[in-house]
């Protein structure tokens, strides 16, 4: 909030005191004006389905009751959905973004590069905040990691391919240098591709790898590796550009947000069932094998 | 019929949600009790065109509620004919997606699926009331998203109905629509969303239709979301040059700026040309 201008003839008289006197409140004015500043939030999925549009009106909900788990007015948050990894990034590049949802690929691949800290993790429907990936490939082909030289490895975290080197498929063995790692967000499209014997493999998560016995071409694949136990998603500050207790607050009410019912039934709409503590073991685990294959 | 954009709109995010879309008709709605003995269809068929006339009104508002009306009453005054339920439900469907009234849309939304339950109760064979549901649902998913998850089955399993009874409904309406609810969706295995087959029943409904705007502007989408931006571009060119030669046509301000929004300054023509037996080139 801007000071009102101090007229002139008062301007005149002022001496060093007054115009300490006149700082300070100036500096107590703007910290003031701080503590309610415009917060924004970017859920930003890579590969997940709908547009920055058509979410709106569900991302408007979550900052409203986000606001008011945090003890906040309803308007001082307002959050959008990014589908793709260039939105996403020019959003959290902006200043007026200050946190953001995001998978734990992203969350590595820009860690250094948005200075992004962790404050809460994502609990998934079923109650776990980590999941495995499997690893589908035509049915008889491949026994381990060498097999794959020349294929490609597609699905929606291969827009980080030192996640998928590292985190998915580093504890099965190193794949070979020519592999072809690449995002997809038609996972479909990739098992089709390779039921009909095409030298690809899929990364599928945990609802895909369980769903996938019902596809009719399932026959034709197998399930070559399983991850280990990666953490769905992180809700990170960007930057620094907010103060601790703001953070804080923030993270103390994610992690009411589902003792809430209206909020509760709006994260069952994205897989989300509720907010917890970072487990920051996981994470450095985590970061040790993607830096390994960076 | 327009495109449908913001038909399935909302559906691409909505993967949550527990209500069923359908509900037990009302059997207390004129339309259950119209007696097929006292049907007068020439009377019907003087209120339907007076309705169409009507609708070719839109966006008037007044207009299109009047159009709803006249087939309500064509559709009581000859029971033994759809096509004025067929009427009431497309009227139905554009207001639930364009009133200025919230509420009244949710209200109207949810009437049209009640509406086009009784299309397929009085013809259950017939593709356009299978098609007509479909959208139905995909309006009320769009006003009350509750009803998004299961309403996708729905959708899907009457688009494909009518595609086996007469896919040419509407210039290729139940391609185009399981093209856009196929590619919006969520994906495998949360929903039905499919990208690549969508982009099949897109070409489709241009193979079969390309004079008809909205086929290609989902075809540019289809496109886009296989990523195929060059050829979405063209396929948007395509849908502008055809909105622009129908001028007249109550949707082709809806049309042109639907294609203009994504071509911006583009100023190409339309490159794809439609072989006799339905390939694109």
């Amino acid at each position: 909030m801007d000071a009102p201008p101090l007229p002139p003839v008062a301007a005149t008289f002022l001496c060093d005191a007054m115009l300490k006197t006149v700082l300070l409140l100036l500096t107590l004015t703007l910290t003031g004006s701080g503590a309610t500043a415009p917060l924004h939030l970017v859920a930003w999925a890579p590969g997940y389905p709908g547009s920055t549009t058509q979410a709106q009106p569900t991302m408007d909900e979550f900052a409203r009751l986000l606001a008011n788990a945090a003890g906040w007015d309803a308007d001082r948050v307002t959050a959008e959905y990014q589908e793709t990894e260039v939105g996403g990034l020019a959003r959290l590049t902006h200043e007026g973004t200050q946190f953001a949802l995001i998978p734990l690929a992203l969350f590595f691949k820009y860690e250094d590069q948005l200075d992004l800290h962790p404050l809460a993790q994502v609990v998934g429907p079923g109650g776990e905040a980590s999941e495995t990936w499997c690893l589908v490939a035509p049915a008889g082909r491949i026994t381990g990691p060498g097999d794959l030289a020349g294929w490609t490895v597609m699905g929606i975290p291969g827009y980080s391919e030192a996640f998928v080197r590292g985190n998915l498929l580093g504890a099965w063995g190193p794949l070979p240098s020519n592999v072809n790692v690449e995002f997809t967000r038609r996972v479909l499209g990739g098992i089709r591709r390779a039921s009909s014997g095409e030298n690809v493999a899929v990364l599928l998560d945990s609802a895909q790898t369980a769903a996938m016995a019902s596809l009719p071409n399932a026959g034709e694949l197998e399930i070559v590796a399983t991850s280990e136990r990666v953490l769905l998603g992180l809700l990170v500050s960007v930057d620094t550009r907010v103060e601790a207790s703001t953070e804080e607050a923030l993270s103390g009410g994610l992690m009411r947000v589902h003792e809430s019912p209206a909020f509760a039934e709006l994260l069952s709409t994205v897989r989300v069932s509720r907010f917890e503590p970072v487990d920051q073991e996981a994470i450095a685990s985590s970061r040790e094998a993607f830096d390994k294959a960076r | 019929m327009r495109r449908s954009a913001a038909v399935i709109a909302a559906l691409a995010i909505s993967v949550g949600g527990c209500a069923r879309a359908l509900r037990p008709v009302d059997a207390g709605s004129p339309l259950g009790s119209a007696d097929r003995a006292s049907a007068d269809p020439a009377a019907a068929q003087l209120l339907m065109q007076a309705a169409e006339t009507a609708f070719a009104r839109r966006p008037d508002l007044a207009q299109v509620r009047e159009a709803e009306q006249l087939w309500l009453r064509a559709a009581v005054t000859d029971a033994t004919n759809a096509e004025p339920i067929v009427g009431a439900v497309r009227a139905q469907v554009w207001l639930a997606e364009n009133d200025t009234d919230q509420q009244r849309r949710r209200d109207t939304a949810t009437e049209s699926v009640s509406t086009a339950q009784w299309c397929s109760r009085r013809e259950p064979a017939n593709p356009t009331c299978s098609y007509w549901l479909a959208l139905a649902v995909g309006v009320q998913a769009n006003q009350r998203r509750a009803t998004a998850n299961d309403g996708l089955q729905v959708m899907v399993r009457a688009l494909h109905a009518a595609i086996e009874r007469d896919e040419r409904t509407d210039h290729a309406g139940p391609h185009r629509v399981l093209a856009l609810v196929l590619v919006r969706a969520p994906g495998w295995p949360t929903g039905p969303g499919d990208p690549d087959t969508g982009l099949v029943h897109a070409e489709q409904a241009v193979s079969l239709f390309p004079d008809f705007p909205p086929n290609w502007l989902t075809l540019g989408e289809a496109l886009h979301e296989t990523d195929q931006p060059q050829r979405s571009l063209e396929a948007y060119r395509c849908a502008l040059e055809a909105a622009r030669g129908q001028l007249d046509h109550p949707d082709a301000v809806v049309w042109i700026q639907g294609a203009e929004a994504t071509l911006g300054d583009d100023e190409g023509g339309c490159t794809i040309t439609v072989a006799a037996a339905g390939n694109l080139f």
